[in-house]
């Protein structure tokens, strides 16, 4: 069929010049997140500079004994916590959305939409209001954990009976959402001000609660989840084709897609727990990015990841600096900023990326 | 624009040594609760060639073709390709043997049209993209004339325009089994006749099977090296255009009248109209 066109389609530098672009993108967000966390460390009530900041952390680093053990406290013990946290926490929750939307095929999957968050806020009400702990000591983070696990769970046990199809499993998480919300507003009803003022606060979520041994249990969770998805984004490419076309190109769809829920859902489960509901970077942070570098997974999981991050980091920052000296929860700016660039780009989307 | 593309990269025959290339269906029912699509079929396709499945609607061409690749599983009997039974292969497995090009695909993603094509070489390339999978994908561009779409959205094409780029996927999956579902039912005769043309040399060259669920007689009946006429639950009529579209057996599958002439051993059909 080829009639000698001279047109020649090129696709081998084509191919060159994006997978550049995209490299390019991802090492820009993992800089600037490096750059900023820097500078996070120098914002605070006690003013520190920035080679204060950098020699507190190579001492951290190289474990020398510190010039300054104020400074060094300040930065390394009650500032860098919460700027891993918020890190860590917009990289995982960046993936987590990824993963959902491009398994999902639908624009709306993130953390929230699915239910994890819901069962996470109802575990807390539960610890915090009744006092009902499901492991005694470990209080309001286990119960957030194990209640954030239930919508998958479900859709697990449905499938057993039914294929689990994207609609039902996004169906499946709301209608969990609601159920979950509805119990814990009725917690709240009969909760006393002072348990009711913690879980409002719980809720809002916020990066500044966590100690660096939470942050490394995050941090652990996450790079297992982002290892596996990272793995598996070819596969997630191909489910974005159709249930059909993917399993006639090798992809056992229903059996892959409930395990990438699985661990999906245990990465935000593990980041909701510590924080609190942080809404909108699982959202926003992958249509961002889908909209620069495109809509290859092998390259949007980490440079979401990384511009997550980023995201989330800023609006710590912001979340520190806009009232000051009071420090907003996190979760308040995330939801202030991502609702509003939402609708932005949902307008200036010349170029759809969703149909 | 220093490279040139080879397009007989993906012209070059199947590798022999290996298990011989065959299409087995025996017995088998198919069926959605109680009622039956298909019954007690016994087919067997061990040559090259292109192998074309006509009938009315709904008479389970579809079905039986997606019976042969696991995305449909038999009521009862089995499929064997290349001597294994489909339904204890993994689908990666199916997909490094049988290629298949759907009738229309509606994508959620946005990506170009060589990023869609290149999706069809997931069963064969490892988890980066080497520079033979870009060489394929180019060929397939060249071979189906999608040049001038290199920079396309593949939302924002046409639908026949979307099959081509569907069969030139097939195509770079290099399968020893191609199946195309209706892939010409959107695309104007000219390149209806092409793309039959192709497929017939590309059977032929690499030495594999082409499978076709067809709707249009005449074009069938000139390329098809065999056809299989489908009716009634079962297989109505197998074996060479000219055997198998008679006037008699199109009256009873379409309930049709037709004129058949025969120009150098290929049938024409002539349909009488009816008027009121």
């Amino acid at each position: 069929m080829s009639n000698g066109l001279e047109q020649r389609s090129d696709f081998q530098k084509e191919y060159r010049r994006l997978s550049a672009k995209r490299l390019g993108f991802i090492i820009i967000c993992s800089v600037a997140c490096l750059i900023l966390s820097i500078y996070a460390a120098t914002i605070g009530s006690y003013p520190i500079s920035l080679g204060e900041v950098f020699n507190s952390i190579l001492d951290a680093i190289l474990g020398r004994e510190p010039s300054d053990t104020g400074i060094y406290h300040i930065v390394i013990n009650l500032r860098m916590p919460a700027i891993l946290t918020a890190l860590i926490c917009g990289f995982g929750l960046a993936i987590c959305g990824v993963c959902m939307q491009s398994m999902l095929k639908n624009p709306l999957a993130d953390p929230y939409t699915m239910g994890i968050s819901s069962g996470a806020g109802f575990g807390a009400a539960l610890a915090m209001i009744l006092g009902i702990e499901l492991i005694g000591g470990a209080g309001t983070v286990a119960n957030a954990f194990i209640f954030s696990l239930l919508p998958a769970l479900v859709i697990l046990f449905l499938s057993k009976f039914r294929n689990a199809t994207p609609t039902m499993m996004i169906l499946c998480g709301i209608a969990l959402m609601y159920l979950f919300n509805a119990a814990t507003q009725l917690f709240m009803l009969i909760a006393d001000p002072e348990d009711l003022s913690s879980v409002y606060k719980w809720m809002i979520g916020s990066v500044d609660g966590t100690d660096l041994g939470e942050a490394a249990v995050v941090l652990v969770v996450a790079i297992i989840g982002t290892v596996y998805v990272q793995y598996m984004s070819n596969q997630l490419n191909l489910m974005g084709l159709g249930d059909e076309s993917a399993k006639t190109l090798g992809v056992d769809v229903e059996r892959k897609r409930l395990i990438l829920l699985m661990v999906v859902t245990l990465v935000a489960a593990t980041i909701v727990s510590f924080t609190g509901i942080i809404g909108f970077i699982g959202l926003v942070a992958p249509h961002m990015v889908r909209g620069i570098i495109g809509t290859d997974n092998r390259y949007l999981i980490p440079a979401s990841g990384f511009f997550g991050a980023f995201l989330l980091l800023l609006s710590h920052l912001v979340a520190m600096t806009i009232a000051q000296p009071t420090i907003l929860p996190v979760g308040v700016i995330t939801s202030c900023i991502g609702g509003p660039l939402f609708l932005f780009l949902i307008l200036r989307n010349s170029k759809e990326v969703w149909s | 624009m220093t490279d040139t593309h080879d397009a007989s990269i993906l012209l070059q025959p199947r590798d022999d040594t290996g298990e011989p290339i065959s299409v087995r269906v025996e017995n088998m029912s198919f069926g959605y609760d109680d009622k039956l699509i298909l019954e007690g079929i016994d087919l067997v396709m061990d040559e090259p060639g292109l192998v074309c499945i006509l009938g009315p609607n709904g008479v389970g061409k579809t079905t039986i073709v997606k019976c042969m690749n696991k995305l449909l599983k038999p009521s009862s009997g089995r499929v064997c390709i290349n001597g294994r039974d489909v339904q204890t292969m993994s689908l990666l497995d199916v997909a490094r043997i049988i290629g298949f090009v759907p009738n229309s695909q509606a994508s959620v993603f946005s990506m170009t049209v060589p990023e869609a094509i290149l999706m069809g070489r997931h069963p064969r390339a490892g988890w980066t993209t080497s520079a033979r999978d870009i060489q394929v994908v180019d060929a397939a561009i060249d071979l189906l004339g999608l040049q001038e779409f290199s920079q396309r959205d593949i939302r924002q094409l046409s639908a026949g325009q979307t099959q081509r780029v569907l069969i030139a996927r097939g195509l770079v999956q290099e399968p020893d089994i191609l199946i195309l579902d209706e892939p010409t039912s959107n695309l104007d005769i000219k390149y209806q006749m092409d793309v039959m043309r192709f497929l017939k040399a590309y059977a032929r060259d690499r030495r594999i099977i082409v499978i076709m669920v067809c709707h249009d007689l005449n074009i069938t009946a000139a390329y098809a090296d065999r056809v299989i006429l489908m009716f009634d639950k079962g297989v109505y009529a197998d074996g060479k255009a000219s055997d198998v579209l008679t006037p008699e057996n199109i009256k009873t599958v379409y309930n049709v009248d037709a004129e058949v002439e025969d120009r150098n051993g290929t049938p024409r059909i002539h349909l009488i109209p009816e008027y009121d």
